[in-house]
C-alpha cells in the first residue's frame, strides 16, 4: 500500500462529498477563497503528476515553495503521484532567512526543480539568479503551467518503502537536515492520528498551521484525505494577525478537531477580544491537540477560563508528543480523556525519579488502560492553590510549573498509540523502570528511514540499541518518564530554545554573538523558563584592552541578537574567561553554564538581565538542575 | 470607531498608540521604546510583528501587508506610513 493508493481509495469513496476549503480573513470577516473536492484534488494531482513524469522527475527531489493554500496540496500530492520526492519549505513571507535556508536545502537535497505559485515566481526567479543557481535550478509556477489532462497520468510503481518526502527539521539554519519519510511512515502516522482523534467517520478539521512543518503537513493537511474528512484551513499569517479567525472557523464549520502548538492557544487566550468572544461557539470541538512544544498548564487553564463560557471544554484538551523523525505523532491523549496534570516531588525529580505528590484535594485523574467511564471531575479547574505566575518560576529542567511548596506540576502527553516508547539511560541504553527519568526512545512504523545523505547523524539518532541488542530505536534526545502508561516529557537533551513556537538553536545565537566584538570569546545560549521561555546568553569577555564599557558591549550583543533573531526578553551576561563550561574536547556545556549562572556561581563582569531572568538568578540556590543532560554532553565530548 | 479615530488621528496619537502596542508585546515600559530605533531591536519577532499588523487593521481599519515592519522598521516609520494612508483615505 502507498499513500497514493490510499488517497485514490478515498477519492473513489467520497468523490465530491468531501473537500478542502481555504479560508481567508477579509477585514475581520471569515471568507472562503477556494475549495477543492477530493475528485478535483485528485485531478489536479494527476495533472501535475503527469507533467512531472513527462519531465523525467521520478525519484528526483522537487522543492515546494508555495504560500499557504490549495495549490500546495495539489503540487505536493502531484509529486507523490509521480514518485517525485517532495521537499516543502517556507517562502520568505515573514522570515527573512527563509531563502537562505531554501538555498541550503537545494544544495543538500540536490534539488533541480522548484515549484511555486505564479505570485511568487518573479521574486524566486530573481533570487535564484542572485545566488547563482539559475543555471542549475528551474523554477515554475504550478498554477500557470499548461498541464496535461489528468488522464495522461499513469500510476508509477510505488511501494511502502518508497520515499514520499523530505521533512527538513526547522533546525539550525547552518545545517538543515532532511528527515526521509516513506509512504509506509506517512500511512502509519496518519492512522495513529486518526485513532487518537477517535477514528471519526466524517471528521471535520480546522487549522492554520504552516504546511512546511511536520505538524501542519501530517497533522493538519494530509489527515483529511487519508481519513476521508473535511478540512477548513487558513494561513498562519491570517491566524497570527487575528487569532479569533481560528476560533470562528471552529464554530462556523462545527470542527471536531484542531491541532496547534501551545503558544497558539496562549495567543488566543490573551488576544481574542471580548467582542470577538461573544460570537464564538466552541462546543463542537472534541479534540484540541497541543503539541510540538512543551505544554504549559498555564495555557491549559487560560483557555478554559477564557473560552469555557463559549463551549471550550477542558476535556477537549489533547496534549501530545512527537517529532519529524517519527513522521509526527508519538503519543497523544485519547479523545475524551482530557489532560492529565499531576504534581511531582521536586527533589525526587532532581534525582531523576518521578514521585507523585499526594494532594489533599481531589485525586488526580489516572487512566490506566481504557478511558474511565465515570467522570472523575475536572482536573484543571480543581487544582488547588494559586495559578502559577511568572514569579513562582517553573522548574526549567522539569519543564513543569512549580507553585511554591506544592511540588512540580507536569502535563502528561498521552500514551503511545501503537508504537513502542522506552525510557532508557542515555549513556548505556538500558531500559529504566516506570517512574524513572531517562531518554525517550521510540520504535515503530512511523519512525523515518533517517536523515537524507547524513549517515553519521542517522546512525546517532536512529540507531539506538539496548544492551540486550534490541533495536534500532529512534533516540529522541528528549528526557521524560512513563507513569501509569502516560508519558511525561521533562526536558531536552538537545538544547533547542523554543520562543513563540520557533526553535532557536544555541549554536546560531552563539556564533552571531561572537562576531559582535573582537574581545568576545566563547558563548553559551540557553533558555530559562520564567513564565515564558527567555533566552539567556553567557559570553566570555577579555577585559584587558577592552575599548568599550562592558555594559555597552552587553547591550550591543543584546541588540544584535534581538534584531537578527527577533528575540524578546533577551538577557546577556558577560563573564570572565573560563566562565562558559566546556568539555575536554571543547564542546560548550550549556546546561552546566546555565546551572552555574542561576546558582550565582559565575564570575559575571556585567549582566543585562530582563526582570524575569534576574528574579531567577537571585533565587539561585535550591534550583538545582538535573545533570543528566550534562552527562550526555560530557560523554559525547569525552 | 476605526474610521473616525483613524482619520482624526494626529502623528503624536498614532506614535503613542504604536509605542504602547510595541511595549506591551515586548514587555517593557512604553518610555523605553525609542520611536527611531528599529522595533526588532526590542525583540519584536515575526509573530509579534504580525500581531501588530492585526492590531493596526482593527484600530485604523487599514489593511496592511505582513511585511509592514520590514519595510517600516521603526515606530516613527510605521506611524508616517499609516498617517499617509489615513490622509489618502480621507
Amino acid at each position: 500500500m502507498s499513500f497514493v493508493q490510499r488517497v485514490r481509495e478515498q477519492v473513489d469513496r467520497h468523490g465530491h462529498g468531501r473537500s478542502y476549503t481555504f479560508v481567508t480573513d477579509r477585514r475581520g470577516e471569515l471568507a472562503e477563497s477556494g475549495r477543492l473536492t477530493f475528485t478535483e484534488l485528485d485531478a489536479r494531482a494527476r495533472s501535475i503528476g503527469a507533467w512531472l513524469a513527462d519531465r523525467g522527475m521520478a525519484d528526483r527531489t522537487a522543492l515546494l515553495l508555495h504560500p499557504a493554500g490549495l495549490e500546495f496540496l495539489g503540487a505536493f500530492l502531484g509529486c507523490l503521484y509521480a514518485r517525485v520526492v517532495a521537499v516543502p519549505s517556507p517562502l520568505p513571507q515573514t522570515d527573512p532567512r527563509a531563502l537562505e535556508r531554501a538555498e541550503k536545502i537545494i544544495k543538500d537535497a540536490g534539488v533541480r526543480l522548484v515549484l511555486t505559485g505564479s505570485a511568487d515566481l518573479p521574486v524566486l526567479g530573481a533570487w535564484l539568479r542572485e545566488v547563482g543557481l539559475d543555471g542549475t535550478v528551474e523554477c515554475v509556477a504550478t498554477d500557470a503551467l499548461d498541464l496535461p489532462d489528468p488522464d495522461a497520468w499513469t500510476e508509477p510503481e510505488i511501494g511502502p518503502g518508497t520515499l514520499a518526502y523530505l521533512q527538513y527539521t526547522s533546525g539550525s539554519t547552518s545545517e538543515p537536515r532532511g528527515v526521509m519519510i516513506t509512504h509506509a511512515n506517512l500511512l502509519h502516522n496518519e492512522r495513529e492520528i486518526w485513532r487518537a482523534i477517535g477514528s471519526p467517520r466524517e471528521g471535520v478539521g480546522v487549522g492554520w498551521l504552516p504546511h512546511y512543518h511536520d505538524m501542519g503537513l501530517v497533522g493538519m493537511l494530509l489527515q483529511p484525505v487519508y481519513a476521508g474528512g473535511d478540512l477548513y484551513f487558513a494561513s498562519p499569517i491570517a491566524f497570527v494577525m487575528r487569532p479569533a479567525l481560528w476560533l470562528e472557523m471552529i464554530g462556523r464549520y462545527r470542527a471536531e478537531y484542531t491541532v496547534a502548538p501551545d503558544f497558539a492557544y496562549d495567543w488566543c487566550a490573551t488576544r481574542v477580544t471580548d467582542a470577538q468572544l461573544a460570537g464564538l461557539d466552541l462546543s463542537g470541538l472534541r479534540f484540541a491537540l497541543n503539541g510540538a512544544e512543551p505544554v504549559r498548564t498555564g495555557t491549559l487553564r487560560a483557555m478554559v477560563r477564557r473560552f469555557g463560557a463559549v463551549g471550550f471544554s477542558e476535556k477537549a484538551w489533547a496534549p501530545a508528543y512527537g517529532m519529524a523523525e517519527a513522521t509526527l505523532v508519538i503519543t497523544a491523549t485519547p479523545l475524551g480523556q482530557g489532560p492529565l496534570v499531576r504534581r511531582f516531588d521536586a527533589a525526587a525529580l532532581e534525582r531523576h525519579e518521578a514521585v507523585p505528590v499526594t494532594d489533599p484535594g481531589p485525586v488526580p485523574r489516572v487512566a490506566p488502560g481504557p478511558v474511565p467511564t465515570a467522570d472523575p471531575g475536572p482536573v484543571l479547574t480543581a487544582a488547588p492553590g494559586p495559578v502559577p505566575v511568572a514569579g513562582s518560576a517553573p522548574d526549567p529542567a522539569a519543564g513543569g510549573e512549580r507553585p511554591e511548596g506544592r511540588g512540580v506540576e507536569l502535563v502528561g502527553c498521552g500514551r503511545p498509540i501503537s508504537m513502542s516508547v522506552r525510557v532508557v539511560d542515555p549513556g548505556s541504553g538500558a531500559e529504566l523502570p516506570e517512574g524513572r527519568i531517562g531518554e525517550l526512545w521510540v520504535r515503530g512504523e512511523s519512525v523515518a528511514r533517517g536523515y537524507w545523505r547524513r549517515e553519521d547523524a542517522t546512525r546517532d539518532a536512529f540507531g539506538g540499541y539496548t544492551p540486550a541488542g534490541e533495536g534500532p530505536f529512534l533516540r529522541t534526545g528528549d528526557l521524560g518518564f512513563l507513569l501509569d502508561g502516560e508519558l511525561y516529557v521533562t526536558g531536552r537533551i538537545k538544547d533547542v530554545v523554543i520562543v513563540n513556537g520557533r526553535n532557536l538553536y544555541p549554536q546560531d545565537l552563539e556564533e552571531a554573538a561572537r562576531r559582535v566584538h573582537p574581545s568576545l570569546g566563547a558563548a553559551a545560549a540557553f533558555g530559562v523558563r520564567a513564565g515564558d521561555e527567555h533566552v539567556v546568553l553567557v559570553q566570555e569577555v577579555r577585559e584587558r584592552g577592552l575599548d568599550v564599557p562592558a555594559g555597552e558591549l552587553a547591550r550591543g550583543v543584546q541588540g544584535t541578537l534581538a534584531g537578527a533573531f527577533g528575540l524578546p526578553s533577551m538577557s546577556v551576561a558577560l563573564v570572565e574567561r573560563g566562565g562558559v563550561g566546556k568539555t575536554t574536547s571543547g564542546k560548550i556545556q550549556r546546561s552546566r553554564t546555565r546551572e552555574l549562572l542561576l546558582g550565582g556561581a559565575l564570575p559575571v563582569v556585567h549582566a543585562e538581565f530582563t526582570a524575569a531572568v534576574a528574579a531567577r538568578v537571585r533565587r539561585g540556590t535550591g534550583v538545582r538542575v538535573p545533570s543528566l543532560a550534562d552527562a550526555r554532553v560530557s560523554s559525547e565530548g569525552a | 470607531m476605526s474610521a473616525d479615530t483613524g482619520a482624526g488621528a494626529g502623528a503624536d496619537a498614532v506614535r503613542g498608540w504604536l509605542t504602547a502596542r510595541v511595549a506591551s508585546y515586548v514587555g517593557r515600559p512604553p518610555g523605553e521604546i525609542d520611536p527611531l530605533v528599529p522595533i526588532a531591536r526590542y525583540g519584536m519577532d515575526s509573530v509579534y510583528s504580525l500581531g501588530l499588523c492585526g492590531d493596526i487593521e482593527a484600530e485604523y481599519g487599514l489593511q496592511v501587508e505582513p511585511t509592514l515592519t520590514w519595510e517600516h522598521p521603526t515606530v516613527a516609520a510605521i506611524a508616517d506610513h499609516l498617517l499617509g494612508r489615513l490622509s489618502a483615505n480621507r
